[in-house]
């Protein structure tokens, strides 16, 4: 066998592998299933990548976000590859009917998990012979596939199991439960399971307990004035993004808002002026994190308790990825959980829509008149279809309450964490079903967390940076030669 | 104040004749027999389509604005007539140079091409090969991927034809500072990011759909430019982007027969169309084609009738206007009016 070091030096310039890396590499040539938890930006995608230049079969990978997986298109082709392809609803009917005829000769094909359940894009690919099939962010399938993207539950459904390639399933945040859901659904053969801790210890985790709503605001100001970032706000609504982030600049802070709203152009500015280092702080939803790869963001601050703690975990590990300390702090006033319950409940549907639903199923009228009439959302709508399709509406009035119950209970814990007098760093741990190894010093507001010995105090204000005039601005873009 | 402007303009011009929701469908660009017509009536071609996005509570709130200011006041409910300070300030503000009508939207993939070509120069100058393409669409990726092959875009001749087309091109507009600075950083490139609306419209103390206006009237204005000048690099950036076919798409197969010489009345058989139907489709013809025959259908002195009694009534409603001139028929003055434009 080829030297895997010598290959990870020929195609991807790195002389040594991360931990973990390595071994699921060689489980996957050996023909395993694998489980690959690794933290954020630990290198998950290599582990499928790197495949890719011994198995001579294409590599399938299934991404849950389009701009997650345009990200890894990218990157590859940085890399030199040519011969890969995103298959998504963006390919047109006859550049698409092109590819699909010539799948075999990719390397990486990329693809979600609707564009999946196209029957055309399942018969392209159970006539080929595929090296591997990757799940990336596997935790979607519990996390998202029971009541947002159905679609998600039946990625492998289409596969003959006799004789299937290794599935590969990659997370950095999976609780037991979570890997429960990934062996069942994705029907994994006895994985060979890579679980690396999800400690991150250069991270520091800070609460800190407000009176009420309205101190947050001054308080994140008086924070970022007084120490330096680059830093992420994440906030709960697009319309907060603007606020915090016209606050900050009014103050001298080179800061902008990021949302989903925003025309895609605009997002990628901010990403690059951020990458660039033109911004110091960005007031986001949690639109902004998957693909954002900026190594030194020293500081993270929640203004809201997060949905779940996985999301927490996911949020935080974009601090702190070149290694060195990095502070994430939590501003709670007593109650704030009750504002997230409404928003992650919001979009369920209702007894009434079931009854609705059922009432439209009996009279041989198509349900999708409730979507028509704004009676329901999308999301909601997709859920609810997907349920009664299987089961009787009883069964999906007790579905649906089950999981209204533990989305609130998935807060609740996150809750706990902040509010219960333990050590924070401990409680994720025992969260994903690990236990705490060492403990590094200013470890969490429990423990005992001093500002200054994790960040550098701002002695400055850096200068805002002014328009040029047009002419030096082509200039910066087209250099006179 | 480029929303406050146009709005003035519009609503002058309509001079009370339309009514507000008019303006909006104007803005949007919407493609109905009546909006076209105001077009044409009231010599609006440059606003056309200049807001697609736009929505109708934004709208409503910049024209209730204008009453606010005291620049117009509300007749019957649903029209604006300036007051003397809204015509005032019409009058005060610098002129706008839209060309709505000509690019309809088509102005943004202009943009997108120029906004790729840059990019890719930038990062191949750098001898950085690889980048994430700042515009997403497969379409634009695969023409501006033709373009450079084509003009084998590695060569320093072509680099500094381009920067230097841009910068001459750009020098030659009559137009402000401000602008260009809106076109040049919506351009991104090797560490050089662009910048977003939010941050325009602050670095220039205005609106988020002010400086977006701006922005759209500095590339008609380029554009416009671009097609009067000899073709070079830019000009195939430009290709196709301006609409040469104005005529809806029905109206273009009424206009091909009336071309081979078929009458109104046997259009409309052959197409299986109401006869009022062929009519607007005349009526839009007469607007949009400089060569239309008015004089098939109306006497020259008739014209002048027609411009005298829109002058006498100082209106251009169809019901005063055949009041006043009973021996034309509506289609006969719809005609004229269409063929005139402004008078
Ligand atoms: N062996 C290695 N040596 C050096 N750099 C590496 C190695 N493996 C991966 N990297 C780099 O680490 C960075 C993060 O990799 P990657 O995007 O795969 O992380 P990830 O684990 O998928 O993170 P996320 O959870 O955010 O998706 C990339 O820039 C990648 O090139
Ligand atoms: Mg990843
Ligand atoms: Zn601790």
């Amino acid at each position: 066998m080829t030297n895997l070091e010598q290959l990870l030096q020929q195609h991807f310039g790195y002389s040594t592998f991360r931990s973990g890396q390595k071994e699921v590499i060689e489980a996957i040539i050996e023909n395993h299933d694998v489980i690959a938890l690794l933290p954020t930006g630990m290198g998950k995608s290599l582990c499928y990548q790197l495949p890719g230049y011994i198995l001579n079969k294409p590599i399938l990978i299934i991404s849950p976000l389009l701009s997650l997986m345009q990200d890894q298109v990218e990157q590859l082709k940085r890399f030199g590859e040519k011969r890969v392809v995103a298959l998504n609803s963006f390919l047109q009917m006859s550049e698409k009917r092109n590819v699909l005829q010539h799948l075999q000769q990719y390397r990486f094909i990329f693809t979600s998990p609707e564009m999946l359940m196209n029957p055309q894009v399942q018969g392209a690919l159970r006539e080929m012979q595929l090296g591997l099939i990757v799940v990336d962010e596997a935790h979607c399938i519990s996390q998202w596939g029971f009541d947002f993207r159905p679609d998600y539950l039946k990625i492998t459904d289409w596969l003959d199991n006799t004789k299937r390639p290794p599935i590969l399933a990659l997370s950095a945040t999976a609780t037991e439960q979570v890997v429960k859901d990934m062996k069942n659904y994705l029907h994994m053969n006895e994985p060979f399971e890579y679980i690396h801790s999800v400690d991150r210890l250069n991270l520091h985790y800070d609460v800190v307990q407000l009176e009420n709503a309205a101190e947050k605001a001054p308080w994140i100001v008086d924070h970022v004035l007084t120490t330096c970032g680059p830093g992420i706000i994440y906030t709960q609504s697009r319309k907060k993004t603007g606020i915090y982030a016209e606050q900050l600049l009014a103050n001298g802070i080179r800061a902008a808002a990021y949302h989903a709203g925003m025309e895609a152009e605009d997002r990628q500015f901010i990403q690059q002026q951020f990458l660039a280092g033109q911004l110091e702080w960005i007031c986001a939803t949690n639109a902004f994190g998957m693909g954002v790869h900026k190594d030194n963001v020293r500081q993270i601050i929640h203004d809201h308790i997060p949905s779940t703690v996985a999301n927490y975990m996911q949020e935080v590990g974009r601090a702190g990825r070149d290694g060195q300390d990095a502070l994430s702090i939590l501003l709670y006033v007593p109650n704030d959980e009750d504002m997230t319950k409404f928003i992650v409940t919001e979009d369920l549907p209702q007894q009434r829509h079931v009854e609705q639903y059922a009432a439209y199923m009996q009279q041989g009228e198509n349900p999708a008149i409730m979507l028509d009439q704004h009676q329901i959302s999308e999301t909601g709508f997709r859920v609810l279809s997907y349920w009664m399709q299987s089961l009787t509406p009883e069964e999906v009035q007790q579905k649906l309450t089950a999981i209204r119950f533990s989305k609130v209970h998935q807060v609740d814990e996150m809750k706990e964490l902040v509010t219960a007098e333990k050590c924070i760093r401990e409680q994720l741990l025992h969260y994903f079903g690990q236990s705490l190894g060492e403990k590094p010093a200013h470890c969490c507001h429990y423990c005992g967390i001093e500002f200054g010995a994790i960040l550098k105090w701002r002695k400055n204000l850096e200068v805002q940076e002014n328009i040029a005039s047009w002419e030096d601005r082509l200039t910066a873009l087209l250099p006179n030669l | 104040m480029y929303i406050q402007q146009i709005l003035l303009q519009i609503f002058h011009k309509f001079g009370g004749e339309r009514s507000v929701s008019a303006g909006f469908h104007l803005l949007k660009g919407k493609r109905s027999g009546q909006t076209i017509q105001d077009v044409g009536n009231f010599n609006l071609h440059s606003f056309f389509g200049l807001t697609p996005k736009l929505t109708k509570e934004k709208y409503m709130e910049h024209a209730d604005q204008l009453i606010e200011l005291g620049y117009a006041t509300y007749r019957d409910e649903q029209y604006f007539i300036l007051t003397n300070t809204g015509l005032e300030v019409l009058e005060k503000s610098k002129s706008m140079h839209f060309n709505g009508w000509y690019y309809r939207g088509n102005e943004h993939i202009f943009f997108k091409r120029l906004s790729l070509v840059v990019q890719s120069l930038s990062y191949s100058v750098q001898e950085t090969k690889s980048f994430a393409p700042i515009q997403k669409d497969e379409d634009i990726q695969l023409w501006v991927k033709n373009f450079l092959v084509k003009n084998n875009y590695k060569s320093d001749t072509f680099y500094q034809a381009i920067r230097v087309e841009i910068s001459d091109s750009l020098n030659r507009l009559d137009i402000e500072d401000s602008s260009l600075n809106l076109l040049l950083y919506r351009l991104s490139g090797f560490n050089t990011p662009g910048w977003t609306w939010q941050q325009l419209a602050r670095e220039q103390n205005s609106s988020l759909l002010d400086v977006q206006l701006a922005y759209i009237e500095a590339l008609h204005m380029w554009l416009d430019a671009l097609y009067e000048e000899p073709k070079r690099y830019l000009s195939q950036l430009a290709e196709g982007v301006r609409i040469e076919q104005l005529l809806t798409e029905s109206s273009q197969k009424t206009a091909n027969l009336f071309q081979q010489g078929f009458t109104l009345e046997q259009i409309a058989t052959m197409r299986r169309l109401k006869e009022s139907t062929i009519e607007d489709h005349f009526v839009e013809m007469a607007m949009t084609m400089p060569q239309f025959p008015l004089g098939q259908f109306v006497a020259s002195q008739d014209v002048e009738v027609i411009v005298h009694a829109v002058k006498q009534e100082n209106s251009k409603k169809l019901k005063v206007l055949r009041e006043a001139v009973p021996e034309l028929s509506y289609f006969q003055i719809r005609l004229i009016l269409a063929a005139k434009g402004e008078m």
